[in-house]
């Protein structure tokens, strides 16, 4: 039998047609074609959801033309109530995952009956496999809608006089393809009508009889909807009806289909998903903490440590741009809400050249995409916070949102510090964060988009007696501030199917303020520039490549007056804080620009994605050249082998090359990544991946002697295994176990011997799971049980006179673990709909059972003694949230 | 850990637990509270006598002491650890060419509770070092270690006790040249309690006859005047120009029975009034909680310039 892989179309490439020779040697001189078309029976549920399909087979083709065995490739559902503009715009392909309409089942059986005209190879009818792919097209909506008797129809389209318009209770979204029966009478009496609803979910009906009529409204995944209404001789009735869905889960409605991967792992997580996570309040940095690769932050959270790689070596950006923090301070909340992300992704290693200047992992959040139908808002009030976000569409191509978000810390904290408290809280800690968000599609070929964003986190002490403190101490004046905004435009072109061109340009500016008096400060002021720009071109089916540009420009001022800061690895508590250093940087210009290409091969079973990006960094004036590439080999249909292997350079941290603090001759770090591993898929809503991966780290920046300060010595290894087992929302059960087995080492010089990194954990296993219940109530819970951490312990003290303090002899840089950690969280919601809005109630529980889980040691005055801090006790979270 | 260094740690970690510790304050066991030095700033050819300020809720009296110096140690960042042995130190001068007649003075200084530290190198080593830090071929980013006409060495104290074992160091600065500024140890000259922070000051008596009540809080109060806060110059490290500073004075509160409310204090010119920082309340134990009849009180003063003395009471338990 002769391979010939035709994908949607029965053309045959002349190529295959030389390699794929018959065994007489002939060349195949023609290729079936359909003689006899056998329609499908379009599933009726489908139809009725407005659900269209393309199912691709393999047909085994006789030598009499006839079908001898069928294998069907993929099947996919496109919503047409999205319909085709919104599908564009959004730039994914959106499915239902959750009903099997049947489209299979239906695309074989009429395949099965279909004759094709043999293929010949030297005019000689042979057998040949093909590809087939079966097309479920809609029918045209009904326009105008059509109104169909049951009993006694109309002769022809007369005067509406009762039209109406069907929406989702709660949501106030339209309801298409639901079919509303009016209906009145029994027996011969009886009379009724039907229609179905648009995609605007409107429907009309002609010529009814004055009176009363009983309306029945029925969509699939809605409870049916049971009224009446009365029609007046010589006037319209209008009226708007609402539907209420079986489940208000957010995970049921619609979930992105996987993008082809490019990726050894990508985990992408929609903002539906990241809400409802227990013990990470939502919030999209702490989800992404629970995912394979990622070890726990210490406390509360606040540091996204990747593979064994520091805070700083993991790239933070929203929608590819750059931004300087990631949390709002203590780490109890990013600076981006859940409420503006449409999804995120997260990539632990081995990523795509796209993204550079990170030798760790890269976090990649995606700003919502607003569709223009109506009015939404979301105002979520908690014990921490209060969100606001508000959507409003401007036309039919265009939609705006705005949204913010301010936490009352402060205001508890106010309350709760006594009068005659040692420390005055003259600013309380706060944070805000404020978004602006705006699409405009004005043709298919373009889209608009802007995206504002900015955070601001203050607090200011006063500490009376600062000596309490610290002798040391010159004032008890204590501020902190930090502040930033992004704005970012987005031009996205798309001419026709094999060009796409995505532009993107945002300016910045970042603030920090720190400072203790005039005993120390750190005063930021930086504006930034960063330009991407991506052009993607589908040469032919199996090949896409993508020439892009990533720029980056800093300015920034800086001021510095303080004690060298501690590196990893150094043992903290000890340092002589009267010896300060001072910088003073102004107009200081930083320009990064990379060039990238990469090309996505398609070559059958097997992906190859190669890809390079060169660097060049002026802070070091240097280059950098990135060659990457990752493969994914389809080995069955449920399983997929994967590995990759990439470089990528980092720069130092600017405090690294300041000439005071650091050296201003540091180069580029350097690491190799490498990952392998596989993916199993035995049910569609169920995954298992399973990825070893090893990291290479070189010319690390490091503490050494003056006069140096900090050179290129370093190194480090990192390797491990990541298990993720997910299960997608499916029977109402929705949850992913995660494990990661690393070991990560550094060595900070040649002659240096082998430690532990600071943030080493051996084992991490996270398991999350949320079951929906009826009546709108959803249970989720997460469980971690992880290493802890490993710390430098001491094995003395000595008391120093000047300080009036002892200061600690440390022992073996991290010889020592915390004791292990774990840790239930529970999330409850309940949702209650009324018509045009709903509301949630929630109820967070962390560390449910009340664990007492060591996060560090505070220590007696000479270090004989330590006593364990511990993390936050049980501690309930309750918030409501209402939706409109 | 430096405390300072738990308030956002604390913050972010907000009903975190910490259990209790034995407090800093709270003497306990056997203590070195201080190390003293008559001149902080030693000037050249001139000797300082060193002395400890231990206590004990017991006895001091078979307290052994083994006091050393070291001109070079890992610093704070290394416990002070002295990184070179005095045969090395000597060889290397040895070594030098053409040959530095100097004898290293031995690093061990003695075993009483005070010992006497003379200014160890002629002047001008001293100031000969200095200079040859400052002409070393470094690149610009590299701080030159600034003299100041002084150079600090660190002397070290072993106090041992009923099996207790402190190890406690003290930097001493070594002067050289014409201009060199001057430091002296601010001074105390007594310590008075009020009764329930209201009344008449009473002195509490070097000779341990004053009486105070128990299961009563007592405002303390230190005579020092602010002239023992020293005015100085102080480079600028921004601007690297003198400019003048006044010395900020820290007083550290011990109490070998009950509590103080607070545990340190200090006058910072601008900032803290010296009347506020040199008082402090002490509720003195009930019988309850302690049996003995004598209680003593330490007040450490350092002048954040190396300056440091102290002054201490032994006052009878009454009611």
């Amino acid at each position: 039998m002769r391979l010939l892989a035709l994908l949607l179309t029965l053309v045959l490439p002349l190529s295959a047609l030389a390699q794929e020779a018959p065994p007489e040697d002939a060349p195949i001189t023609k290729l079936p074609a359909v003689e006899r078309f056998v329609e499908a029976i379009y599933p009726a549920a489908a139809l009725r959801d407005r659900i269209a399909a393309n199912v691709a087979l393999e047909l085994d083709i006789s030598a009499e033309g006839t079908v001898d065995d069928i294998t069907v490739v993929r099947s996919s559902t496109i919503a047409e109530v999205l319909s085709a503009t919104t599908a564009a715009t959004l730039g994914v392909v959106r499915s239902s995952t959750i009903v099997d309409y049947g489209f299979v089942a239906a695309a074989t059986t009429a395949v099965a009956q279909m004759t094709f005209s043999p293929a010949e190879a030297g005019g000689v009818p042979v057998p040949v496999r093909i590809g087939y792919t079966y097309n479920f097209a809609l029918p045209p909506p009904p326009a105008p809608p059509v109104t169909t008797t049951a009993t006694t129809a109309p002769a022809a389209p007369g005067i509406v006089n009762f039209e109406g318009t069907l929406r989702e209770r709660g949501t106030r979204s339209f309801v298409a393809g639901a079919v509303v029966t009016v209906f009145r009478g029994e027996g011969q009496e009886a009379s009724g009508f039907e229609a179905v609803t648009d995609e605007r979910g409107r429907f009309v009906f002609y010529d009814l009889k004055p009176g009363k009529w009983k309306l029945l409204a029925e969509a699939a995944g809605y409870y049916p909807l049971r009224t009446a209404e009365t029609i007046v001789g010589g006037q319209v009735t209008e009226a708007t009806y609402y539907i209420e869905r079986g489940s208000y889960n957010p995970y049921e409605v619609i979930v992105e289909a996987d993008r082809v991967k490019k990726e050894v792992n990508r985990r992408t997580l929609t903002s539906a998903e990241i809400v409802k996570v227990p013990g990470t309040l939502g919030d999209p940095v702490q989800v992404v903490e629970n995912l394979p690769g990622v070890a726990r932050s210490p406390g509360i959270g606040g540091q996204l440590i990747v593979r064994g790689s520091g805070p700083n070596d993991t790239g933070i950006y929203i929608d590819g741009i750059n931004v300087p923090i990631i949390y709002h301070f203590g780490g109890l909340r990013s600076v981006i809400p859940a409420q503006v992300i449409e999804s995120i992704d997260f990539y632990p290693g081995n990523f795509s050249v796209k993204y550079g200047r990170a030798t760790g992992g890269v976090f990649d959040a995606h700003a919502k995409r607003l569709a223009p139908d109506q009015v939404h808002g979301t105002l979520d009030v908690s014990l921490l916070d209060t969100s606001l976000y508000l959507e409003v569409p401007i036309g039919e191509d265009a939609a705006i949102a705005v949204a913010g978000r301010r936490s009352y810390i402060d205001f508890v904290l106010q309350a709760v510090v006594p009068d005659d408290s040692s420390v005055s809280l003259v600013t309380a800690p706060r944070y805000y964060d404020y978004q602006i968000l705006g699409n405009w599609r004005p043709s298919s070929e373009h889209e608009l988009r802007g995206f504002f964003l900015g955070s601001d986190d203050v607090f200011e002490l006063l500490f009376e007696n600062p000596a309490e403190a610290n002798p040391q101490l010159q004032s008890g004046n204590l501020q902190f501030g930090t502040n930033f905004q992004r704005l970012t435009l987005e031009h996205v072109f798309t001419p026709n199917e094999k060009i796409g061109n995505r532009i993107t340009a945002a300016v910045g500016r970042d603030t920090l303020n720190f400072s203790l008096g005039d005993q120390f400060r750190f005063l930021l002021n930086a504006y930034s520039f960063q330009i991407r720009q991506a052009l993607d071109w589908r040469v032919e089916d199996w090949l896409t490549i993508t020439f892009g540009l990533d720029y980056l420009a800093t300015l920034a001022d800086v001021e510095v007056l303080a004690p060298r800061p501690p590196r990893e690895g150094e043992p903290v508590g000890n340092q002589d804080i009267d010896d300060v250093l001072f910088t003073e940087v102004n107009g200081l210009w930083n320009n990064n620009i990379a060039p990238y290409f990469e090309a996505a091969m398609e070559l059958g079973d097997l992906t190859l994605v190669p890809g390079v990006r060169i660097d060049y960094f002026e802070d070091t004036d240097s280059f950098s050249v990135d060659p990457r590439i990752v493969g994914r080999y389809a080995l069955t249909k449920d399983w997929t082998a994967k590995a990759g292997i990439g470089l990528v350079h980092q720069p130092p941290l600017p405090q690294d090359t300041d000439p005071v603090f650091g050296n201003d001759a540091l180069g580029l770090q350097r690491g190799v990544q490498y990952s392998v591993g596989a993916e199993w898929l035995p049910r569609d809503y169920l995954k298992l991946d399973a990825t070893l991966f090893y990291k290479d780290l070189h010319r690390l920046a490091v503490r050494v002697p003056a006069p140096l300060n900090v050179d290129n010595v370093g190194t480090g290894q990192v390797y491990g295994l990541e298990l993720f087992l997910e299960h997608k929302f499916h029977d109402n059960f929705r949850g992913w176990l995660t494990y990661t087995l690393s070991r990560a080492v550094r060595q900070d010089g040649e002659e240096a011997a082998t430690r532990l990194f600071d943030f080493d954990q051996t084992h991490i296993l996270n398991l999350i799971m949320s079951y929906v219940f009826p009546e709108n109530w959803e249970f989720g819970v997460r469980w971690r049980l992880v290493s802890g951490n490993p710390y430098t312990p001491y094995i003395g003290a000595v008391l120093v006179d000047r300080f009036d303090e002892y200061i600690p002899i440390s022992g073996e840089v991290n010889s020592d673990r915390f004791p292990i950690f774990h840790q239930l969280d529970l999330r409850i919601d309940k949702t209650w709909v009324w018509d045009v809005w709903k509301l949630t109630a929630y109820l967070s529980l962390v560390n449910t059972y009340n664990r007492s889980n060591t996060e560090g040691f505070q220590y007696s005055f000479d270090y004989s003694q330590r006593t364990p801090i511990q993390g936050l006790p049980i501690f309930p979270i309750l918030g409501i949230r209402g939706d409109f | 850990m430096n405390r300072f260094a738990l308030v956002p740690f604390a913050l972010a970690l907000g009903a975190g637990c910490i259990d209790e510790l034995p407090s800093y304050n709270e003497v306990e066991g056997f203590r070195v509270l201080a190390l003293g030095a008559d001149d902080p700033w030693l000037q050249p050819r001139t000797t300082t006598t060193l002395s400890a300020l231990v206590a004990s809720d017991t006895s001091t009296a078979s307290a052994t002491f083994a006091w050393s110096w070291c001109p070079f140690t890992s610093g704070s960042a290394g416990g002070y650890e002295c990184v070179v042995t005095r045969d090395e130190l000597q060889a290397q001068i040895d070594a030098q060419d053409p040959p530095v007649p100097i004898e290293v003075p031995p690093f061990e200084l003695g075993t009483t509770s005070t010992v006497a530290f003379e200014y160890p190198f002629p002047e001008l080593v001293v100031q000969a070092f200095c200079e040859q830090i400052g002409m070393v071929e470094v690149p610009e980013f590299v701080e030159i270690p600034a003299c100041d006409n002084r150079l600090a060495v660190t002397v070290q104290l072993v106090a041992e006790n009923d099996g207790q074992r402190i190890t406690a160091v003290k930097e001493i600065d070594l002067l050289f040249g014409s201009d060199a500024p001057q430091n002296s140890n601010p001074r105390a000259t007594a310590l008075f309690a009020r009764r329930g922070g209201v009344g008449e000051e009473v002195p509490i008596l070097e000779d341990g006859t004053t009486e105070l009540v128990r299961g009563q809080d007592y405002e303390l109060v230190l005579a020092i005047d602010e002239a023992q806060s020293e005015a100085f110059e102080r480079t600028n490290p921004e601007t690297m120009m003198l400019e003048p500073r006044r010395e900020a004075l820290t007083f550290t509160w011990f109490v070998t029975a009950g509590e103080t409310d607070r545990g340190r204090t200090g006058f910072i010119d601008g900032e803290v009034s010296l009347d506020d920082a040199r008082r402090n309340l002490w509720s003195v134990p009930r019988a309850l909680d302690f049996e003995g009849d004598t209680a003593r009180v330490f007040v450490v003063v350092r002048d954040g310039r190396k300056g440091t003395t102290w002054i201490q009471r032994t006052v009878r338990l009454r009611g």
